[in-house]
């Protein structure tokens, strides 16, 4: 907690935020950065200040820590520093400019260190919109044994255990990591592609091939009885 | 030398959807005979090229002939059975849900490639663990681990230390031994040769005859099985 922080220079102010985002190993939440620059008993001060109501106080701060982070962003592109801060995972964390990126992704050690396969791409999909769902549950869906992949996924900390399903056997359950979130650039797992979207897409898609297909063999057939006609 | 280029399959399913994409057929009503037997000559294929198809290949392939069979029943009978599903119903909703999952790989496929220049922080931690791994100082370890290591540690303090006393028993010295002896005495018991020693020496005067037997410089006799054997010496026990 950082004594009297809104008195501090603006600039100060965002060195501060920089600072705790540039230290925290993972994405820092929002409530929680405020909650470490801003104490308890100056948030009380301000709340005796200002409007009483409790929520819309703390939501005026993050706000207001939310523009500093925002003015960061601009300093560390006007600087052209090959880095920025995002927001992912739920939370805010350093990142590299995606042009810089690529300079780090030419790098023998980083070659092929997360690249994905399709069966793994699939496997991945299937936990991300099931979880928590099981190998079998798994494999019921996409016909094959997926034992490999599953363990490749938890080798390279994709997917997690977070318990057993109480069905016979009781198979462990297996969920999505930050780490996911963070591959995939996705802020929660509610920024995953829509699937009903899909869902729809992929079932119009099948009626308009069976459609065609109808319209096709009528012809066909009007041809095949025409000919006979004629014939 | 001929090349032949099999598209990847992630299985039967996938398998299925391939046929029904390139054949233009309808999901909805899959010409089950003619699918059986594309599906069929793919297994073959992969056996004519020594190549074994799994497990879920042949569980589909024996699905796909089950429903071939159940559509050949006549029409009537179906019906008559209550409301009874086509068949096929519980086939095509396993490919449509497959298909669904195939489409959302791709779209979360999409989000990682634009995702892929980002990097964070921390990105070499495992390279750094590869090091310190390769210098042996500082290897990856576990609780488990460090409890057998707490284990064995707390169980070795606890034994007690042995010692182990070495008896350097040599041949020659039991042959010196036998030889002073017979050398006063013309025809000795094994037993009195052994009188007043210890398990080991016995076994040592034991070998030491039997080296004295094959030197031909004693023979042993014994009356029957298990008897006293009687040692008596040579002409050659001096030499």
């Amino acid at each position: 907690m950082i004594n009297k922080f809104f008195e501090l220079d603006k600039e100060i102010q965002r060195r501060i935020v920089e600072v705790i985002i540039f230290a925290s190993e993972e994405p820092i939440p929002l409530n929680k950065l405020t909650e470490l620059i801003v104490s308890n008993s100056e948030l009380s001060r301000l709340e005796n200040t200002s409007t009483p109501n409790h929520q819309s106080e703390s939501e005026h701060l993050e706000q207001y820590i939310l523009n500093l982070i925002d003015e960061i962003q601009k300093e560390l592109e006007q600087t052209q520093r090959p880095y920025t801060i995002i927001e992912v995972a739920g939370g805010f964390t350093f990142a590299t400019r995606p042009d810089y990126g690529k300079i780090l992704s030419l790098l023998p050690s980083f070659r092929n260190k997360k690249r994905l396969t399709k069966a793994m791409l699939e496997t991945l999909a299937i936990i991300a919109y099931r979880q928590p769902i099981t190998k079998p549950e798994i494999e019921e869906i996409r016909g094959t044994n997926s034992s490999e992949i599953v363990n490749s996924l938890l080798d390279k900390n994709l997917i997690r255990i977070i318990g057993r399903k109480d069905t016979p056997g009781r198979p462990f359950l297996f969920a999505t990591t930050n780490e996911f979130l963070k591959l995939f650039g996705l802020n929660s797992l509610d920024e995953l592609p829509n699937l009903n979207e899909i869902k729809s897409f992929v079932n119009e898609k099948n009626r308009a091939d069976e459609i065609t297909l109808k319209i096709e063999f009528e012809q066909e057939n009007k041809i095949d009885s025409e000919q006979d006609a004629t014939e | 030398m001929f090349k032949i280029i099999l598209p990847v399959f992630e299985g039967p399913l996938d398998l299925l959807l391939y046929f029904i994409k390139r054949d233009e057929l309808n999901i909805y009503d899959i010409p089950i005979a003619r699918i059986t037997d594309e599906f069929l000559n793919y297994i073959r294929l992969m056996q004519s090229l020594d190549i074994e198809p799994a497990s879920e290949f042949l569980v589909m392939a024996a699905t796909l002939m089950e429903i071939k069979a159940k559509m050949l029943l006549p029409k009537e009978k179906i019906q008559k059975a209550d409301n009874e599903q086509d068949p096929r119903q519980q086939l095509v909703d396993r490919l449509i849900e497959y298909q669904i999952f195939k489409e959302v790989s791709n779209a979360i496929e999409k989000k990682y490639n634009e995702n892929q220049n980002f990097f964070f922080r921390g990105i070499f931690e495992n390279d750094i663990q590869e090091i310190a791994s390769k210098l042996k100082t500082l290897k990856p370890t576990n609780v488990l681990e460090l409890a057998k290591a707490y284990y064995f540690l707390i169980h070795k303090t606890e034994d007690e230390v042995k010692e182990i006393k070495i008896n350097k028993l040599k041949i020659e010295d039991g042959i010196d031994y036998i030889v002073s002896i017979m050398k006063t005495e013309k025809q000795v018991s094994f037993s009195k040769i052994c009188s007043g020693y210890s398990l080991p020496y016995k076994i040592l005067f034991f070998v030491a005859m039997l080296e004295l037997i094959k030197q031909k410089k004693i023979y042993a006799y014994q009356s029957e099985f298990q008897s006293e054997i009687i040692l008596f010496s040579t002409s050659n026990l001096s030499n």
